[in-house]
This record gives structure tokens, sequence and C-alpha cells, in this order.
């Protein structure tokens, strides 16, 4: 495996928690030869996760410290060029000893062919280098990432939240941030109201003479709408 | 207008806060523009304002729950955000193959609707920014006549949540042919009315031509999608390259245009409305074809069993409450599925942990990428032009803010 | 005692009553009402509702002022983007925290008497995103006249809930204060 120290490649560990379905992944289709090229021409640096990739888009893993240089390599020197940078988010993996992971799709217009890179880090900080210069596109994104992982990018020219108020605290995106559910309040008509002339609810509330909240009202036919049903 | 206010620089500029209510910056958009005099030095949008916290609600929900989450983002195009969410599950449940004909026939009926009516509302309130009040009206009646078939089919005029993991959540009416050929009928003549009343408009033109140029690297460079890449001269459609649905079986033309400015994003969506009109035709003519076809796959893991065996089997009762109680499970993995939603590459990329509900769900928001281009798009250009230039990017904060 | 019947007379020279209580005495066309009731009159019928447009309900919004549903008939059609010219608020869409305090701000700018409309589930209690970025219900931040259901409401519902704020602001006993009941619910 040729990722870096202190960095794990995103396909070999299962995922705690639930067991996994029984099915077994579809066996990964053979990379597609300028897949082959990135790897001789990079070696070391990136290796080809074990993972379920469902959509068929060749993937690569990368480690942080060449992830410029092959983004440099696919835009100017790759053939075919890749000249779009499709998608760029974000996942947060608690269990593994990287947690966050960066995901890069890039495009080639010259061939219509998608390669995927992916990067991963961790600890106090985490952090991967910007490729705003390489692509201008990557900057919401990763202001993104930023702002809902709290991943900051080395040599962003604009690294602050873009989702989130400026002042607010966490990360939402991590799996450590609670959902925020409120409780439903439900509506509680005020004492001393009609009361419901359901049976038992008198226990409830002291028993009122109007016949009333709760009970169903026969439906209110006009004369208008009486007429027009006759008419039919 | 409202929140807008002014604050002068020491060189003398002055920054012009817009938004986030605002009536043309369509939706709760804010932009801080520096002005010397009435040109555009400077402009910083600040998108956030309809955060909505939808991914993070996906993975509180199981796989069909989600759906109608979705609806909620693209809102001017909802079937589209259904699609591509349901594709991109799809191919995690490993059924993709598997979906029958008639229900990729309705898919690809909803989808182009939604096509022609969220460009027309782009252009209802695009040219109504542009001081056009006739073609709104104009194109709020066209739009109604799709809405009733969105009612007729899934009972609500909007947020349709029609598409199923594996189908649909059942078969279209009979007279929806009818109404779709309606329809299709109509919108060639409709779509020349508006052409009349603003494509040689000089007002029109005076306000569109040659505004808010995007060549063609600094679109590629900022990763637009959809119209506004194909006003600056690439013909990229996810239709063509990556098809889906069965969009190889239709016959249909990719309009694109090389000068990049206002006018041309405007040609562009005004050709694609009559393509749509074209695909849809064939589309309605398989309908009629394909009556009484099966619209779901035969897969117990993602399809609930049939009715009248839930009344009279056991093992199909338990599988039932097993699928509505818990949801379908897909193995572990990812998939990214995009489609050609009406603003460009909407994609959904879902993460599995091999549990009932989403690792992680991302929207790929075509309007995301684009809105970022709006500075390059509109610096040095005129104060009046910003709102040309936003119209031409037919944002929606729904699905940029998510 | 009873009556004698009164003579035939065309429709159309019948003078109008106003609505709900309005006195109208005799042939003579002169009507005779209090001040209040010919003020919340007035209002009821010319309500301009300010553009307030968040998310999906603002399309509604839109399509209820456009020509199948034309707001217009019912004298409501007069949107404005300032809050400075408008006197009822339609809080239409998801409410951000983000946003909160812009809603509030443009609320205390609306000139009195002023009527919010919460429209839509998301407005009215954030609907299905019960989570951290939203506010639960635009109550929190804005007091409310009426809610409409619905996701999004159908603009014939939107439409029920202005023709009942409208009874309610012709009900209005306070002359130039706005009257502080419970909140009506209307549409579905």
């Amino acid at each position: 495996m040729g990722a870096a120290p202190g960095q794990s490649t995103p396909g070999t560990q299962t995922v705690p928690g639930q067991t996994p379905q029984v099915d077994t992944p579809p066996p990964q289709p053979e990379h597609p030869p300028y897949v082959q090229t990135l790897l001789d021409r990079f070696g070391e640096a990136l290796s080809i996760p074990k993972w379920n990739f469902a959509d068929g888009i060749p993937t690569v893993t990368v480690s942080p410290e060449q992830l410029r240089q092959v983004c440099l390599w696919l835009r100017d020197e790759a053939s075919p060029r890749y000249d779009f940078l499709a998608e760029l988010c974000g996942t947060h993996w608690p269990a593994r000893e990287a947690p966050f992971e960066v995901t890069y799709i890039f495009h080639s217009l010259e061939r219509h062919e998608r390669v995927r890179l992916k990067c991963s880090t961790g600890g106090e900080t985490p952090a991967l280098p910007s490729i705003v210069d390489v692509w201008p596109a990557a900057n919401w994104p990763e202001r993104e990432i930023y702002d809902m992982f709290g991943v900051s990018f080395d040599g962003h020219p604009d690294l602050r939240r873009i989702l989130m108020p400026n002042d607010w605290e966490g990360h939402p995106l991590r799996k450590d941030f609670p959902l925020g559910e409120e409780p439903v309040e439900f509506y509680r008509p005020p004492a001393g109201g009609p009361a419901s002339s359901l049976p038992g609810s008198e226990l409830d509330r002291p028993a009122s003479s109007s016949a009333g909240y709760g009970a169903i009202a026969p439906p209110v036919v006009s004369e208008a709408a009486e007429a027009q049903r006759t008419r039919e | 207008m409202v929140m807008l206010s002014e604050h002068r620089t020491e060189s003398g500029t002055m920054i012009l806060n817009m938004g986030p209510q605002h009536p043309s910056t369509h939706g709760v958009l804010r932009l801080l523009i520096e002005l010397d005099g009435e040109t555009v030095l400077n402009c910083m949008p600040d998108v956030g304002f309809l955060h909505t916290g939808i991914e993070k609600t996906m993975e509180a929900r199981n796989y069909h729950q989600a759906i109608v989450l979705t609806d909620r983002t693209d809102y001017l195009s909802p079937p589209s955000n259904n699609l591509s969410y349901i594709l991109s599950c799809e191919k995690l449940f490993g059924v993709e193959k598997e979906i029958p004909e008639r229900a990729q026939i309705v898919r690809v009926i909803f989808c182009e609707l939604a096509r022609i009516a969220s460009h027309l509302i782009w252009l209802g309130t695009h040219a109504l920014d542009l001081g056009a009040t006739t073609v709104f009206m104009y194109c709020w009646r066209e739009r109604e006549k799709i809405l009733s078939i969105y009612e007729t089919v899934s009972g609500v005029r909007m947020m349709t949540s029609y598409f199923r993991i594996g189908g649909l959540a059942a078969d279209v009416p009979d007279d929806v042919a009818d109404m779709v050929e309606g329809v299709v009928k109509d919108m060639p003549r409709r779509i020349d009315d508006y052409e009349t009343l603003l494509t040689k408009n000089p007002i029109f033109l005076d306000r569109t031509q040659g505004v808010g140029v995007m060549s063609r690297e600094n679109a590629l460079k900022y990763g637009l999608t959809g119209p506004c890449l194909r006003g600056s001269g690439v013909p990229f459609d996810i239709r063509k390259v990556y098809p889906y649905s069965g969009y190889d079986a239709y016959d249909f033309d990719v309009p694109y245009s090389n000068e990049g400015d206002v006018y041309a994003r405007y040609m562009v969506r005004m050709r694609e409305m009559r393509e749509s009109v074209r695909i849809v035709s064939q589309a309605a003519k398989r309908l009629r074809e394909t009556k009484g076809a099966p619209v779901k796959i035969d897969n117990p893991r993602v399809i609930f069993p049939k009715r009248e065996k839930i009344h009279r089997s056991m093992e199909s009762l338990i599988h039932h409450f097993k699928l509505v109680s818990e949801g379908p499970v897909p193995p572990a993995g990812e998939a990214y599925a995009a489609i050609e939603s009406p603003r460009g590459e909407q994609a959904t990329y879902v993460f599995s942990d091999g549990s009932n509900k989403p690792h992680r769900v991302r929207f790929r928001a075509p309007g995301w990428f684009n809105l970022q281009a709006l500075p390059n798009m509109i610096n040095d250009g005129l104060v009046a032009d910003v709102v040309a230039c936003i119209g031409s990017i037919d944002i929606v904060l729904g699905e940029i803010d998510r | 005692m009873t009556l004698a019947p009164a003579p035939e007379q065309p429709d159309a020279l019948r003078p109008t009553p106003v609505r709900d209580g309005g006195q109208f005495t005799g042939d003579s066309g002169v009507v005779m009402t209090t001040v209040n009731r010919a003020v919340g009159w007035a209002r009821a019928n010319s309500i301009w509702p300010m553009l307030f447009g968040l998310a999906c309900c603002a399309i509604e919004m839109m399509a209820m002022s456009a020509v199948k549903f034309d707001l217009a008939r019912f004298g409501a059609e007069v949107f404005r983007s300032s809050p400075r010219q408008s006197d009822l608020m339609i809080v239409a869409g998801r409410l951000s925290k983000k946003m909160a305090p812009v809603l509030r701000q443009l609320y205390d700018q609306m000139p009195e008497p002023k009527w919010v409309l919460s429209m839509g589930a998301c407005a009215s209690c954030s609907g299905v995103y019960n989570n951290y970025a939203l506010v639960q219900g635009v109550d929190r931040i804005v007091p409310v006249d009426v809610y409409v259901p619905g996701c999004p409401p159908r603009p014939e519902s939107v439409i029920d809930g202005i023709i009942k704020l409208q009874a309610k602001i012709e009900n209005d006993r306070q002359f130039g204060k706005k009257d502080e009941r419970a909140p009506v619910f209307a549409g579905a």
C-alpha cells in the first residue's frame, strides 16, 4: 500500500456499526489505461482503494503531499487532459484513522472520461492542500468542506465559513454534531376554554357546558354546493 | 430596495449591499458590490441564507424516506432531484439495469416537462428583471398546464416525489398521455410567442448582447455546466455523454452558442425548450405503446410485495413491514449519479456504510458552481447588468444553500 | 307586528351593504357605519403584501399572483419589494438561522398596522426539516396572524388565508392599532 505514514486508505477498512449486507461488492473492473499511466507516473503516492464504487468511475487514493502534483498533471500533462472539475465533496468516517475523506472527480471533455481522486486527513487540525489555483471551481466547495467538516485547506485565498453564520460553533456535517431536532410541540387548548366531549377527556380538564373542542362537526354544505350537486 | 445600504471606501469607491432580500436576486442571495460610479469593480456573493441542512437530515432518514427531502433542493424542477437521487440509490442497490421501459419513459417525460417549466419561470423572471412584464404572465399560463399533469399523476402540484428506487410509485393514469400531447402540441406556438416578444426586441438586445461575457476557458475553469457552459461554446450535455433513463433512444440536439453573453444563454435555453418538446413528443408516443407494462422492477429487496399477497401470506406481510419500518438496505459503498437538470450537471453522491440510512448524501448542485463565476462574469460591467447576469445564470438558492 | 313587504325594486338599484354589520338606511343610498368599520373595510381590501420569497413557497406565491389564480380579484396583488410600503409579510418558505435576523429587521421596518402570514409547513413549524439549520417556526421571530399549511400550499390555500386575514382586519376593533388576538388557520 503506497499511502504515506499516518494516512489510511479509505477502502481498506470496514465501517463499524450495523453489519453490512451480505452481498459481496461487485468485482472491480480492470482500471482503464489512463489510470494505469497515472499509477505509473506517481507510483508510490497512489493506490487503488478496495471499496464498492457502484458508479464505475475509476478511483485512486492519493496522499495529501502529492495531491497538487497529481491535479496539475491531470490538468496539463495527462492524455486526455482533464479540463473540468466535476465534483469536490467531503465525507466523515469517524471510525477511520484519517476520518475526513475528500473526493475529487475530474472530467475530460476530449474523451468524456472521468477519474476520481480520494484524499484523507485527520488529526487535531485536519488540513489538506488547496487546489484553488489549479481549479478556481474548487473555491466554494473547499470553503464548504471547511464550514461543514472543519478541514482547512492550506493556500486557500479566502477560507471562511460560507453556509453557516460566521459566529457558528461546530461543523454540522461531522458525525458527532447532533442533528439538532427539537421535540414537536402539540397544541393544547388553554384551561377554561371549551373542553372536548370525547369520552375520557373530562379526566384532564374540568368539564365545560359547551359542546366542543375535538368533537367532529358535521360538514357544512353550502346551498350553492348542494344545488351544484343536485344539478349533476 | 430592501437591505440596500451604501458605504464609501477611502479610495472613493462605493460598497453596495444588495440583498439578501431583493426582488432581482431570485431568492435570498446577498451581493457585496464595489462600485466606481456605475461600473462594477468587484462583486462578492454571500450565500447560505437558505441553508436548510438537507444533507444532514437525509442521514437521519432511511433510503425511502429521504426521497421527499430531495424535492426541496432545486424547487423549480423537483423531478430532476428525485431522479438523480434515485439513480444513485439504484446504482448502490445494483438494480440500475433492471428498470422497466415504461418507468424510464415516465421519468423522461417528467424531467423534460420539468425542464420546460423551469425554463418558463427563468424566462418570466429574467424578462421581468429586464423590464418586460408581459412575458411573465404568459409563462405562468403555460406552466400551470405542466403542473396540472404533475397533479394528475402524483397528487401534488410541485413536489412530486413520484419516482421510487426500482421504478415509479404507481402507473400513470390513462389520460396523462392526452394531457402530455396537449402540451406538446401547444408549446412550439407559445415559444414562438415569447420569441416574438423578446428575441428581436431592441431594449432586450441592448440589455443582453455583449453583457456578462464568459469565455470558454473561464467557463471550464469555474466548473460551469448546463446552459451557462453551452452558451460559452461547449456542447456538453450529460444526456448525450452519459445517457441515463434511456435518453439514448430519443432523437434530440444539444443547442449551444459561441458568444458566451447573456443573450447566448437566453438563446440556448429557448432552443432547449424546443428540444425538450421534441423529446416529450417521442416519449408520449412510447407511453401509449407501452400501456399496461410494469413500472416497477420485480426485486423484493427494494419493492413492496403486492397488496393481495400481503393479505394472504404471512411472509409477505413481514416483508412489507420490514421494508416500511426499516427500509431497504444497500451494500456498503458509494455511487455518484449525474443527470442534466435545467441548470446543468445535477448529481447526487450517496455514501453507504451498509446500514439502512445513508452515511452521507451530497448534492452536486449546478448552481453552486455556476454562481461562483458571477464575479468573473460581471466585473467591469454596469450595475444594471448585475441583475441581467444573475438572471442568466438561473440560480435557485434552494440547491445552492441546500 | 308584521312589516309590510318591501316594494319590488331592480337589484341594481339596491344599495350595497357594507360587509359584516354596516347599516344602510332605506333607499336613499346613504351608508351609516363607524370609523372603525370603514377603516377596517378599506384596509382589508387593499392589502399590500411584501415580496418575501424564501424558498419553494415563493414559487407558489408567484403563481398565486399570476394569471390562473389572480390575486388581484381580492385586492391584494400590489406586491412591494420594500417593507416600508407594505403591510402584509408573507413568509414564503423555510427560515434559516442565518436569515432570521434579516426577517426581524424587515418586520421592524414595516409601518403599523402590519400582519404576518406564515405560508407553508416550513415557515409554520419548519416542516420536514427538524434540524440545526432552521428556525422551528417563524412565530418565534415575529407574531403570526394566519398560518397556511401545505408543502407548498396550493395557491387557493393561500388565497383562503388572505381572505381569512381580511375578515380579521375588518373586525379590528381598535382604530390605528393592531388587534391582539389568536392566529387563524387557513386552507389545507
